[in-house]
């Protein structure tokens, strides 16, 4: 009995999961790693410098330890990640950990903020479908979602500047705070320093200059989110136990709230889950339209610089941060549901 | 053939229908788009007084459960006509606001299957609680009376087990906190929808008698619903008795059971599985009740009907008083005799 009691299966699941995360990370290293091996090129001469000659290289060589056998250069390798140490740009000279630092944070913030609007605009009207299946409102929503999402990102994210920037002049056109605000550095993200500084004009400021950029990127994964909970809802909506709910007096508006909307969550958990490491890829172009900088424009900056460990190490922090928020999805659907803490499911 | 008895003082039909506790009349069920609805059931009646124990029977599909869903209203998508009388309020009248305290407060209802009617996702606590809490009950009020209840219905360690997600309860367990959610606001109608069906034999005893019991205790009326004739004999004094989308027979058990009017329920009567009878028996009815879109002319029991004659492929017939007490639709009996018997029953009960 005491083997199987709640708290323990859950610690068993949370440790199971964990585990499956740092070997997801370890082979995610090890995909980086061979990366670098195989892309044609001398990663000595290429850290070396353009300039270099031969027996400089070779020093370079000798102090990377790039004339070790593959296997110790793997265990190095994962030695220097395990210091946090994801090589030099050889663009900027800077090590790559600080460049990804600056810039993280700020696209942390966009995609949170994206995310924060997905669900509290796609859970209402996703509700509001469903419950009114097939009739006009549900119609009228589809329509509006299915037009919104057809958009192409670009173009989208020109019209709103346009319209709520240039003609209507609600929100800035772009950069990430207006020129008067000076909030020093903590965290990185803006809004959230803002506030730190103890600055709430200054966090309203930065809000300002990301809800455009935020909304575009949010319409497309809105969509996707729309149409699972939608789906889940439905389905959800037909168990008996809400027959039952209904047959012992639960009002409509507590039927929804307690009976339907945690029971058909669990789908779009996991998907805006997935959506996170996504929208991280994603906000790449909205950035560029929007002027902000982010690992978006980290990263195509170092692509461009053919900058192999910038690259390497963004993909590897965008990895990270997929495998961070997988957890964190295990852990709320755990909290959802009791079946899964007494480990009947998953 | 029958005799006819004396005027049957058990014909609970005699009783005045103000005091009735719940009275459905003409109740008529259309389910559908407008164009062609679809129709479930038509006209159907039923009293039934303080205390009643009242059989709801008939094959699958003939329209028990839409019947009982439409007296509470679970459908929105169905149509309803005609009237449900409870407590002398009619319940077709209500807005959805009013319906909500009937359910569960003054009325209420066991499913069929007790491993779908609960949420997983809450305490078994929280769930019995609910409906007092929506009442406005407080917290410490609630629990006290959960666990009451939990208690009369055998739920061992019940303070314990409130804090027990429904995965953790057999199907049986399961039924019983069904029943608590039931019960806990103090209904004085429970209808009960195949409760024991979908358990194993063993737990269905369990659970019948303590319905049995529990319903004693507390006088409450209940409605159960079964396609078993077997369960009904212990357990209920009336029995309606539904055929396609209609109340074809009523009749008190024993009277049921002993003199059947209905050749449907004759039919069933002999289906019903006996130790001591041989196989061939349970398949008295040959073939299968008709859709509801397809229903045949006339008697929608002709087609299966050892006894049909012309009339029956013609005209629908009437409900009328049944020669050995309570109503039968079938023109096996005549008009003009079931009248006679009627105002013979009238002149002796007067
Ligand atoms: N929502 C609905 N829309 C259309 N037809 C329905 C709907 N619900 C039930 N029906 C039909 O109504 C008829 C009666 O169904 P009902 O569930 O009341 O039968 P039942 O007597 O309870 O049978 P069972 O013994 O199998 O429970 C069936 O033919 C069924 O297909
Ligand atoms: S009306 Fe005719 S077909 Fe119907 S049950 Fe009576 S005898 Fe049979
Ligand atoms: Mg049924």
């Amino acid at each position: 009995m005491a083997n199987n009691s709640p708290a323990r299966q859950t610690a068993v699941f949370l440790v199971r999961k964990a585990v499956s995360s740092v070997i997801t990370l370890i082979g995610l290293s090890m995909f980086v790693f061979l990366m670098v091996k195989l892309i044609p090129g001398d990663e000595a001469r290429v850290a070396a410098g353009e300039n270099a000659t031969p027996a400089q290289v070779e020093a370079v060589r000798k102090s990377l330890g790039l004339d070790q056998p593959f296997f110790v250069q793997l265990l190095q390798f994962f030695g220097r990640l395990l210091h946090g140490d994801l090589g030099t740009s050889i663009t900027t000279h800077q090590s790559v950990l600080q460049g990804i630092e600056q810039v993280m944070p700020q696209t942390i913030e966009l995609v949170v903020l994206a995310i924060i609007i997905i669900i509290s605009v796609v859970t209402p009207l996703a509700t509001l479908s469903a419950l009114r299946r097939d009739g006009a409102t549900d119609v009228a929503i589809k329509l509006f979602v299915i037009l919104s999402a057809a958009m192409p990102t670009f173009w989208l994210a020109l019209l709103l500047q346009y319209l709520l920037g240039t003609q209507i002049g609600i929100v800035p056109i772009s950069g990430r705070l207006s020129r008067q605000f000076n909030i020093p550095t903590q965290t990185g993200a803006v809004v959230v320093d803002s506030l730190l500084a103890g600055n709430p004009l200054a966090a309203w400021d930065g809000l300002q200059h990301l809800i455009v950029p935020a909304i575009v990127l949010a319409l497309p994964f809105g969509a996707q989110l729309y149409r699972i909970l939608r789906a889940e809802l439905i389905q959800v909506l037909s168990r008996e136990h809400l027959t039952v709910a209904r047959a012992k007096g639960v009002p409509q508006r507590q039927l929804v709230w307690r009976h339907v909307l945690p029971n058909s969550i669990g789908p779009g958990i996991t998907l805006v889950g997935i959506q996170f490491g996504a929208m991280t890829g994603a906000a790449v172009l909205v950035e560029g339209v929007f002027g902000l900088v982010g690992v978006g424009s980290y990263l195509t900056n170092a692509v461009a610089q053919k900058d192999t460990f910038a690259v390497l190490g963004g993909v590897l922090v965008i990895g990270v941060l997929v495998v961070v928020s997988n957890y964190v999805v295990d852990v709320l659907q755990l909290i959802r549901d009791p079946r899964l803490r007494a480990g009947q499911l998953g | 053939m029958n005799t006819i008895m004396t005027a049957l003082p058990e014909q609970t039909d005699t009783r005045p229908e103000v005091d009735a506790l719940l009275s459905v009349r003409n109740l008529t069920i259309d389910a559908g788009t407008k164009p062609d609805p679809i129709r479930l059931v038509q006209d159907f009646s039923l009293d039934m007084f303080p205390g009643d124990r009242v059989a709801l029977v008939g094959e699958s599909g003939s329209g028990k459960s839409v019947t009982a869903r439409s007296i509470m209203r679970l459908d929105p998508d169905f149509r309803l006509s005609g009237s449900v009388r409870f407590q002398g309020q009619d319940l077709l009248k209500l807005s959805d606001r009013q319906m909500v305290r009937v359910r569960g407060h003054k009325i209420g209802m066991v499913f069929q299957d007790p491993m779908g009617a609960l949420n997983p996702l809450i305490t078994i606590g929280e769930q019995v609680m609910e409906p007092l809490r929506i009442a406005g009950v407080s917290r410490s009020e609630a629990e006290r009376r959960a666990k009451d209840v939990l208690d009369e219905l055998g739920v061992v360690n019940a303070a314990a087990r409130m804090k027990a997600y429904p995965h953790e309860f057999s199907g049986g367990m399961r039924q019983r906190v069904v029943l608590a959610m039931a019960l806990i606001s103090n209904p004085s109608l429970i209808i009960a929808d195949e409760p024991t069906t979908a358990l194993d034999v063993r737990v269905q005893e369990q659970v019948l008698t303590l319905m049995d019991k529990v319903s004693k205790e507390r006088g409450l009326a209940v409605l159960l619903i079964t396609h078993d004739l077997g369960t009904v004999a212990g357990f209920t004094d009336r029995v309606a008795v539904m055929y396609s989308g209609r109340k074809v027979d009523e009749a008190t058990v024993d009277n049921l059971f002993e003199h059947p009017a209905h050749p449907y329920t004759q039919g069933l009567l002999q289906a019903v599985p006996r130790i001591d009878q041989t196989v061939p028996r349970l398949l008295t009815i040959a073939g299968a009740p008709p859709h509801p879109a397809a229903r045949p002319a006339g008697c929608a029991f002709n087609p299966r009907c050892p006894k049909a004659f012309d009339l029956c492929r013609q005209e629908v017939p009437e409900l009328r008083p049944a020669p050995g007490g309570g109503v039968v639709a079938c023109h096996h009996y005549p008009e003009a005799e079931a009248e006679a018997e009627a105002e013979a029953g009238e002149e002796q009960g007067a």
